[in-house]
């Protein structure tokens, strides 16, 4: 047990074992240790397609769905970081990475299913911001719609793998509008649940 | 900047998420650390399955919930939390007692039994210690219970990352990732306390998935 996402590594065991190794080569847990060993010995690349085709084309259509919001996110982020200074900008730059981080997972995602990633437009329709408040508007607003996106997607996608890394997109985004939310000077966490209408 | 031509460019590297795509990491993450959740004794047992039960993922929720508040109400109550964690922490302990309130009412729909708080201070440490988290006894300082309460709130958010993939039901699923996505705005809040406003400290991951 350990997480990503702790800054330092007092925490990474067997999870950064398992990513760094790709096996579970040490962990405190025995019975964790026996579950990653057996499932090692399972599915080896296999492809997480469903095995219902419906649910396939519904996957594929959801995941693309998604894919274009953060294609339009990181347009969003590229155009608008110019005009961000100090610490806006480089919170910026750190969340533009982990979106395109999203957008290669999610078309990942859309092949494992049996489709075809959708590609990015060429041009987005951003409006005219001017100034450092704009950008962080527009930022904050688009992030809000990838977490009803990702929120509208959530059910209807296969049980399994797809959602837990869906859902983990979504907190992630949930994270920056937190911090987008701070820098425009409003409470950063005013709701229990996030539901991207905040 | 109304148009503007947007190129994607090269992922980050092999990812967990891409592994466990693939199987290396199999189908479900850590079935043992949520079934802990729902039932210390049956972790065994459903370390062998392949997949934990809606009711199972409900109740791993329900528990971890209770922990959260445990903890929150334990790190308030704590004499060298500062006035601004102490601010975050109350607010926090607020919406922890919401995610539960939630569930329960989740619980109902869904026949799930509610799960009742840990008793004492020893009961929240043999389960924090079971997750591999710090015992709730074990801290010193302001920074000591943060780093704790970041702790907590990681778990929280691998708990759920692991629940999503077993609940079925709609209604649950979208509560479940809207409490997910208020853990993770948490402990992004409470690292920044600790470490700074640092982007890359506060928000170090793009796949918020905390602990499984």
């Amino acid at each position: 047990m350990a997480s990503d996402e702790t800054p330092n590594d007092e925490h990474r065991s067997r999870r950064a074992l398992l990513r760094t190794a790709g096996v579970a080569a040490a962990g405190s847990s025995a019975i964790a240790l026996t579950a990653c060993a057996s499932s090692a010995k399972g599915p080896h690349k296999k492809k997480r397609t469903p095995s219902d085709p419906v649910q396939a084309a519904t996957d594929i259509a959801l995941l693309n769905g998604a894919l274009d919001v953060e294609h339009t996110a990181i347009a969003a982020y590229i155009a608008g970081i110019p005009l961000l200074t100090g610490h806006n900008r480089d919170a910026a730059k750190q969340f533009v990475t982990q979106d395109y981080g999203h957008a290669a997972e999610l078309s990942l995602m859309v092949r494992q299913a049996g489709g075809t990633a959708h590609d990015p437009s060429p041009s987005y329709a951003l409006g005219n911001p001017s100034s450092e408040g704009d950008v962080l508007a527009l930022l904050q607003r688009i992030e809000s719609l990838q977490i009803a996106t990702y929120l509208q997607v959530l059910p209807r996608l296969q049980p399994g793998v797809f959602r837990s890394i869906v859902g983990a997109i979504l907190a992630n985004e949930a994270q920056h509008v937190s911090v987008l939310r701070a820098a425009r000077g409003m409470p950063a966490i005013p709701a229990a649940l996030v539901t991207g209408k905040e | 900047m109304t148009t503007l031509p947007v190129r994607p460019r090269s992922g980050p590297g092999l990812t967990r998420r891409q592994l466990l795509r693939t199987g290396i990491a199999g189908a479900v993450p850590a079935i043992p650390a949520i079934a802990a959740l729902a039932d210390p004794t049956a972790a065994t047992a459903a370390a062998k399955a392949k997949m934990p039960t809606q009711g199972q993922a409900l109740t791993a929720a329900l528990r971890v919930e209770q922990l959260a508040v445990f903890a929150y109400q334990r790190a308030i109550a704590h004499p060298q939390l500062g006035s601004e964690a102490r601010g975050l922490a109350t607010a926090f302990l607020a919406q922890e007692q919401a995610h539960l309130a939630a569930l329960a009412a989740q619980a109902a729909v869904a026949g799930v039994g509610l799960v009742p708080p840990p008793v004492d201070v020893p009961a929240a440490d043999k389960e924090l210690a079971t997750l591999h988290v710090r015992s709730l006894s074990d801290v010193h300082s302001e920074k000591d219970q943060l780093k704790l309460l970041i702790a907590v709130e990681e778990l929280c958010e691998g708990t759920y990352y692991v629940a999503l993939g077993a609940m079925s039901n709609a209604a649950l699923l979208t509560t479940s990732a809207e409490i997910w996505a208020n853990e993770a705005q948490h402990a992004t809040a409470l690292r920044s306390l600790v470490y700074g406003d640092d982007p890359k400290k506060t928000v170090p991951s793009g796949f918020a998935e905390g602990r499984h």
